[in-house]
């Protein structure tokens, strides 16, 4: 049971989804309140994992962070949803560690507060500044697989950008690095710092200008948050995954989702950002005489910055929008689809997504998902499937475009009916009828529809079949929601793209591509050989069109357990093959650009990107 | 006087026809060599010994049947030269019974490779070798959208309902054209529609005859959940009910043509007929092995009625607008074998009943020959039980 738990605590992806409120439950109470990721489960669950492991010693902080959880339950909703991990258990086991230790006469250990301590707690207030090793470790790691854990001395969570200043001021004069950490999921060790982590969940401001459809966000502001906010408005933002703090997110890598297919990437959605620099001082990027954060350089980059905030674009929503899908049984035939859509300016979004996707990312249970996985890929011939988010006139075009169509109603019926695929019978049926034309011609013909429902029977109790017992009423009303099996609310918001890491901790590969079929085919079979020579799972991502066709945004992922040390042995394996092989397709095509070089450039225009060789 | 019976150099043992002619073959006490891959998790001698038990044979009391694992497809099948050439020195006659029976022209190159250019590989190998006599297992449909008659002879057409059919055409010619050239004696065997055992109902294959049943079967297991429960709205949008005396109304028009045929024989029959023509070693025969009274699709449409307890299926002339969807759905099956089951052809058979001299008669597909075969079906889930 014990070795249950700490499995469970060292499996925390850190995606910090417990940081956001997607089902509607609230979030863990202490975590806004403290302020520290420590406080909220994610942390709770490296604090556990870390004490086990001998890293840091029971402290005042420790008993502090075991203390304020009240075991609500809400973390084991939220992450299970995501990974399948119930983090409840380990919420107990910590307090019960803590518990035992203190009835056994252990004593909790005080940090001694030093000079630098002090300065920032000057700044900060004392609550939000510390040295405490049971807070500083939930900072010295980052899931991805390639740089190693890294304890910081101190962390510190400000509230304002002035606040923000000050603190860069002190690390100047004391000569501390620091590094700036939004929710510090796989961003390769750059959020780790041997000596300050500044941390900006506090900084939640949100400002609407809707004379201008532009928002502009704090900090701690995470994709999801900004998501919800404008849409009460009527609009939207191009987002990130829903746990990604925007301005992170803006500073790594510029924002990319399917949304880009027509909102673009990077500097397209940015009106504004400001900073607070290297030396202190506060600066916007649409000042005369500052640093032009619009340019690019292929290089690795110094970060330009704190960003304090980013004024972003809201596009409005039309009420006629719906999302559907377009069955392929090839990649050829999908992206020269996706092209073509992307050349005509139809739909918003547009992505071409893996086969899997119906069954990885729908399905609520990792063992339905295995066991159905194929269903859609062998059975039904659907390798790909092209997303497209648009509104009625784009969605009138696509249906004069021949192409089988999944709309909304049979999405849903397939959503719903997951539970339904494990009967080979009806697959078998299918595949055998299909003979001439691919098998998924006959979820796409409207006539079949009353035919499909009867076969998969939808319904949300047979959906939550699969979920623990004491989570199935729950997950019932969920899923009796409209937005949970709605393609636009789920794209939006990116919720179903976190499942990606429910196995294995996922690392992205980013590339930047012309969207041709013959280079996108190629990259896409030689990431899959190296996935395949190392023996780690991995799988096609997505490929969304930009600028009219002309480029792509294409995901390749990979999958490792970031707790076995002969995997994470691999994942630096892949990492060097897979820059070698991607280096050599920009060699010989200037197009190719790999996302590595925009780290800490994410405000250049695309254009500098992607056609300046 | 020594009856040493010849080694035979078997190709699609595995498969369905192929099957019944490796177990005839060892029970006639032949020496047989099979070429067969390995599939899944199984290697080639593990499936033919599966088979073998489904026909209550135990592999190891046949040490005259040797297993190869290997590739029709690849030069020189795919196996160590050593191999290869233990099959050269040892074949005395050769049975090509490897076939992709696929239908649907989406998947024409898969089908040529297996059909026609791996004939090539068998050419070769039969260059480097003195093979007494060739024999071919064609199909009755080669002879291509003849106006009436079918005759044992081989056909010059383009004119051929699916590329399967065009494959086994030209197929023909190929081992015509080489085995004159290269003297080597061959036979050519027609079969039909081929089903199960008439006595047991037992088979290796489900498609053709059982496939319509079994989706029928499958639709009216769905209809009935949703008429028990979820109150049967869904199954009423199809015209899909229960009426006062239990039985289910699932209404399915099929199209029929007066006249027309469906000519199925079973496997018995055809194993009977061709092991029985493969011993008289007739050169350059064409044997078309069909049913001299062949049965139609308004006699199936009633076996399928009585034996799954459903009204509503009926036999319609002209053509059918208005479809539903259950009617669209076994529309897609329907019409890949609509030229089989319209079909006004009459196959010859002289050739054959020259041979067989009536000692051998094709059982007549009774409503009770249905039956067995469709309980069979069922017994082994359509065929997923099998190995």
């Amino acid at each position: 049971m014990e070795n249950e738990i700490y499995k469970t605590a060292s499996n925390c992806r850190h995606y910090a989804m417990c940081k956001i409120d997607f089902l509607g439950t609230g979030i863990c109470k202490s975590g806004p309140e403290k302020g520290f990721v420590a406080f909220y489960p994610q942390g709770r669950m490296d604090l556990y994992s870390a004490l086990i492991k001998g890293r840091v010693p029971v402290t005042a902080a420790a008993w502090e962070i075991a203390e304020t959880c009240d075991l609500c339950g809400i973390c084991d909703k939220q992450c299970y949803f995501i990974t399948e991990l119930r983090p409840v258990k380990v919420m107990k086991a910590l307090k019960d560690h803590i518990k035992n230790f203190l009835e056994n006469g252990g004593v909790l250990l005080e940090t001694k507060e030093d000079e630098f301590l002090n300065s920032l707690r000057n700044i900060t207030g004392e609550k939000y500044s510390t040295n405490d090793p049971a807070i500083l470790v939930t900072y010295s790691d980052d899931p991805c697989p390639l740089p190693p854990p890294v304890m910081p001395k101190y962390v510190t969570v400000p509230s304002n950008e002035e606040e923000i200043s000050k603190i860069v001021t002190l690390c100047n004069n004391n000569d501390i690095n620091y590094s700036v950490r939004g929710n510090g999921s796989s961003v390769m060790g750059f959020v780790m710092s041997p000596d300050l982590v500044i941390d900006t969940a506090r900084m939640k401001g949100i400002r609407i200008d809707k004379r201008n459809w532009c928002v502009s966000v704090a900090p701690g502001v995470s994709s999801f948050e900004l998501q919800q906010t404008v849409k009460k408005e009527g609009f939207r933002v191009n987002t990130a995954e829903p746990s990604a703090l925007v301005c992170a997110n803006i500073m790594c890598s510029g924002i990319f989702s399917l949304f880009s297919a027509s909102y673009g990437i990077n500097a397209d959605n940015l009106v504004t950002a400001k900073f607070i620099d290297k030396d202190g001082k506060i600066f916007s990027m649409h000042e005369h005489g500052t640093k032009n954060l619009f340019a690019y350089e292929r290089k690795d980059a110094q970060l330009p910055g704190i960003c304090v905030e980013a004024t972003v674009k809201m596009y409005p929503v039309t009420q006629d929008e719906e999302g559907i899908l377009v069955p392929f049984s090839d990649l050829k035939g999908a992206i020269e689809f996706s092209k073509e859509l992307s050349l005509r300016r139809i739909g918003i979004a547009i992505g071409i997504l893996g086969g899997e996707y119906i069954s990885t990312f729908l399905s609520p249970d990792i063992g339905l998902a295995k066991q159905i996985k194929t269903v859609f890929t062998d059975k039904l011939d659907i390798a790909y499937l092209v997303l497209i988010i648009g509104d009625s006139y784009a969605l009138n075009s696509i249906k004069t475009m021949n192409v089988p169509i999944i709309d909304r109603d049979t999405f849903r019926t397939l959503y719903k009916g997951l539970g339904g695929f494990k009967d080979s019978q009806w697959s078998d049926l299918i595949k055998e009828l299909s003979a001439d034309r691919n098998s998924f011609e006959f979820l796409t013909d409207p006539s079949m529809k009353p035919l499909i429902e009867s076969v998969l029977d939808p319904s949300e109790e047979g959906l939550c079949e699969y979920f623990p017992n004491d989570l199935k009423k729950f997950f019932i009303d969920i899923y009796k929601k409209d937005e949970y099996t709605d393609l636009i609310w789920l794209n939006e918001f990116r919720i179903l793209s976190s499942r990606m890491g429910r196995e294995k901790h996922v690392f992205a590969i980013i590339v930047y591509l012309p969207m041709e079929h013959e280079i996108i085919e190629a990259m896409n079979a030689d990431f899959d050989k190296i996935g395949n020579n190392l023996g780690i799972n991995h799988d096609y991502g997505f490929v969304t069109p930009m600028d009219q066709g002309k480029r792509a945004v294409f995901e390749y992922d990979y999958y490792i357990d970031h707790t076995n040390e002969n995997e994470i042995m691999k994942a630096r394996q892949a990492a060097g093959a897979i820059a070698q092989m991607i280096e050599g397709y920009s060699a010989k095509n200037p197009s190719v650009k790999w996302i590595r070089y925009t780290l800490y450039q994410g405000f250049t225009r695309k254009e500098h990107i992607l056609y300046i060789d | 006087m020594t009856n040493i019976k010849q080694t035979i150099f078997l190709t699609g043992a595995t498969g369905f026809l192929g099957s019944f002619i490796l177990n005839k073959l060892l029970e006639k006490g032949y020496t047989t060599i099979i070429l067969c891959r390995s599939l899944k998790e199984k290697s080639a001698k593990q499936r033919i010994s599966a088979i073998l038990k489904w026909f209550n044979k135990d592999i190891k009391d046949y040490p005259n049947l040797r297993i190869f694992e290997g590739n029709l497809d690849e030069k020189g099948f795919g196996i160590d030269q050593g191999d290869y050439n233990f099959i050269l020195k040892n074949t005395d006659e050769f049975i090509h019974c490897a076939s992709n029976t696929d239908f649907a022209e989406k998947n024409r190159d898969k089908i040529e490779n297996t059909n026609i250019r791996s004939l090539n590989n068998v050419f070769i190998f039969e260059e480097s070798t003195k093979i007494k006599h060739f024999h071919y297992i064609s199909t009755a449909y080669a002879c291509g959208n003849v106006q009436k008659t079918c005759y044992e002879k081989l056909y010059e057409t383009t004119d051929f309902t699916n590329v399967y059919e065009e494959t086994k055409n030209k197929a023909e010619h190929l081992v015509a054209e080489y085995c004159l050239q290269a003297n080597i004696p061959y036979t050519i065997y027609r079969p039909s529609i081929v089903y199960g055992n008439s006595i047991t109902g037992r088979s290796r294959k489900f498609n053709a005859l059982y496939f319509p049943v079994k989706s029928i079967a499958y639709l009216k297991k769905i209809m009935l959940r949703d008429i028990q429960t979820r109150s049967g709205e869904r199954a009423a949008q199809m015209g899909v009910r229960l009426k006062s005396d239990k039985k289910i109304l699932m209404p399915l028009r099929m199209k029929y043509i007066e006249g027309s045929r469906i000519d199925v024989i079973p496997i018995e029959y055809f194993t009977n007929v061709m092991i029985n023509i493969f011993e008289k070693k007739i050169n350059q025969g064409i044997f078309n092995i069909t049913n001299s009274s062949p049965t139609n699709l308004k006699i199936l449409t009633d076996y399928t009625s009585r034996y799954l307890s459903i009204d509503g299926l009926e036999t319609v002339e002209g053509e059918i607008t208005d479809k539903t969807a259950l009617e669209k759905l076994l529309d897609s099956y329907i019409n890949l074998y609509l030229p089989y089951i319209e079909d006004v052809r009459v196959f010859d058979n002289s050739n054959t009943n020259k041979v067989i001299q009536g000692e051998i008669k094709c059982p007549e597909l009774s409503y009770e020959v249905f039956k067995k075969c469709m309980d069979y079906a069922i017994s082994v889930e359509w065929g997923k039980e099998l190995v």
